[in-house]
């Protein structure tokens, strides 16, 4: 039996105006969730949600059985981690900088690391093979390499959640692959949650453990087996052949 | 290892602040021999009375003048870049100087039997100036509170300092020649109008803001990356922009208010800082902007006393002329690195 880490509980989300039907979902160590959907159906914004960028409409979150609104913002970064698929703005932040805000919600307000902070911090770095990078600037790295750079930074945070918004959107073939293995690992070794979107359904199917698919207002949870085997990604693809149909009629 | 060139590039900082100290305090009408200075610290009894008086009453305010206004305006333009991720956003972009000018412009062209010479029309100014920099801080931090747009209230901002600004040409244009002038030499901006009693003003709301600021610069670094990331690692934004308005206005309010408005220095010295250390950290950059603001405050004191027998130039000119290029060279060489 696996501990249930992030629960949401009839959860409506949306600006003003609710998304989709109250969604009740589950997610536990060792999961990687897939979010799958077509584009502007609040993928982004489901995950904004969970990670309590945006305040939620009704309905409750609980991170380790406690409501999200009501722990402090430092208890909720010890919990959760969240990885933009871009980040806004590129500044002249090192590598080693960025991967180092990991810990700041465990240092105090002069940011003072310990040694163990310290040693948290290089092995992460380590790991992501980040050593040779760590005295770049974020704007001189490739969009993989930032990528990789941010998520360490939410490996150093060492929270048991991570969720990351389409880290596959602006990776080529190999990186994206690459980057899922390493996240797999993560999750394989650690135990940690990994709840990512993306449009990428091989992705999907190859290496994440449950699916949660938007469809026609409403989020269900899947495993990957079911997924595939009720022909779900047809609905996803059908629409793409109907709508190539109205392109062909239209050139005739 | 890049931990030691940052002790010596403070090192070196420091050695340069502590001689523009000793030169400003040296240098102007009447050129004092350097060892008075070491005297008047340290056996003030020995030092003659011309000296004394001098020193006491003109020079060492003027130069403590210079560094905490150099100072304040720094550290506060680098919060507003950071606040606002724009590389030309300055102390006075919410509108600060404007407020104060108002203030300013009303006491001094609206009410004109105000304007005496004298210590009590000095306070008024001083109050004025405050007021007014008060309530356009007022405004920008109610609108902050329900806009979320960060844009939004930048551009909201400028649009009230454009308003206040075409209040101050109405009254400008209906006020007698002489209170114009006494108006525009308030713009001009002064550091030697500031007398010793002021500073014991001054500098507690310049250290406050200034410890405010230091006490929040870790949020700060946190929003280098954005606003959703910085969310995301817990940094609740609204309130982060409320003390950092606050902070910004306490620190450009009270030296607008003895000043006049300095321009530039502000938008100048944080790249400057940047560029020297090379880094966005605020742990670095807020001290290095406190000591890069005094040097070139000094500079540009040392400036407006370099030219004129015996007269000062307005600083807020020299400021300008100081300040505008760094900033044009370093947003020319330096394109992806700016804040």
């Amino acid at each position: 039996m696996t501990e249930c880490l992030l629960h949401t509980d009839n959860l409506e989300f949306g600006y003003k105006k609710p998304l989709t039907a109250p969604v009740s979902l589950n997610a536990s160590a060792g999961d990687i969730i897939c979010i799958i959907g077509r584009n502007g159906c609040g993928k982004s914004t489901l995950l904004n949600t969970l990670t309590g960028i945006k305040p939620l409409l009704s309905g409750r979150i609980t991170l380790k059985n406690k409501d999200i609104n009501k722990i402090s913002l430092r208890e909720r970064c010890r919990l959760i981690s969240f990885v933009p698929s871009k980040p806004e703005f590129l500044s002249n932040l090192t590598v080693y900088e960025l991967a180092a805000m990991g810990r700041s919600p465990y240092t105090n307000i002069f940011d003072n690391k310990t040694t163990d902070d310290i040693r948290i911090i290089e092995s992460a770095i380590r790991d992501f093979n980040l050593t040779d990078f760590q005295e770049r600037t974020l704007w001189s790295l490739s969009d993989g390499e930032r990528q990789r750079a941010m998520i360490c930074r939410a490996v150093i945070q060492e929270t048991p959640v991570i969720i990351l918004d389409e880290p596959t959107a602006f990776l080529d073939y190999y990186v994206r692959q690459k980057l899922l293995a390493d996240l797999k690992e993560l999750s394989d070794k650690k135990n940690k949650c990994i709840i990512f979107s993306s449009h990428d359904i091989e992705i999907a199917v190859k290496y994440a453990t449950k699916i949660w698919f938007f469809n026609s207002h409403k989020i269900e949870e899947f495993s990957v087996e079911d997924f595939v085997n009720k022909g779900l990604l047809n609905t996803l693809t059908k629409v793409e052949e109907e709508k190539t149909q109205t392109w062909e009629n239209l050139i005739k | 290892m890049k931990k030691k060139s940052v002790i010596i590039k403070f090192f070196v900082i420091s050695v340069c602040l502590l001689g523009l100290i000793i030169i400003d305090l040296l240098t102007g009408f009447i050129k004092i021999p350097i060892n008075e200075i070491s005297n008047f610290i340290f056996h003030p009894s020995s030092v003659s009375d011309e000296y004394y008086l001098l020193l006491k009453e003109f020079r060492f305010p003027r130069m403590i003048v210079a560094i905490l206004a150099g100072a304040s305006l720094s550290v506060s333009g680098l919060l507003m870049q950071t606040i606002f991720r724009n590389p030309l956003a300055g102390p006075y972009v919410l509108g600060v100087s404007s407020g104060a000018s108002l203030g300013v412009a009303l006491i001094v062209m609206g009410g004109g039997h105000f304007a005496g010479s004298g210590t009590s029309s000095n306070l008024l100014l001083l109050l004025a100036a405050g007021t007014g920099s008060a309530l356009i801080l007022a405004a920008i931090l109610a609108i902050s509170l329900r806009v979320r747009d960060i844009l939004s209230i930048l551009i909201t901002g400028i649009l009230i300092a454009g308003v206040v600004n075409s209040i101050v040409s109405i009254l400008q244009y209906f006020a007698t020649e002489i209170n114009v002038k006494s108006f525009v030499v308030w713009t001009m901006g002064s550091l030697s109008s500031v007398s010793s009693k002021d500073i014991s003003v001054l500098w507690p709301m310049v250290s406050f803001g200034i410890l405010l600021v230091f006490a929040f610069s870790k949020k700060l670094n946190l929003m280098l990356p954005g606003e959703s990331f910085a969310t995301s690692m817990g940094v609740n934004i609204k309130a982060l922009r409320m003390l950092n308005f606050l902070a910004v206005s306490i620190l450009t309010g009270a030296v607008t208010a003895y000043c006049g408005p300095l321009g530039f220095i502000g938008i100048a010295v944080p790249h400057v800082s940047r560029w020297i250390f090379n880094t966005s950290n605020h742990f670095i950059l807020i001290p290095a902007s406190i000591l890069m603001g005094g040097v070139f405050m000094l500079c540009g004191d040392l400036l407006s006393h370099a030219f004129t027998e015996n007269g000062i130039l307005p600083i807020n000119a020299i400021t300008a002329i100081l300040g505008a290029p760094f900033i044009i060279w370093i947003v020319i060489k330096n394109k992806k690195t700016m804040i």
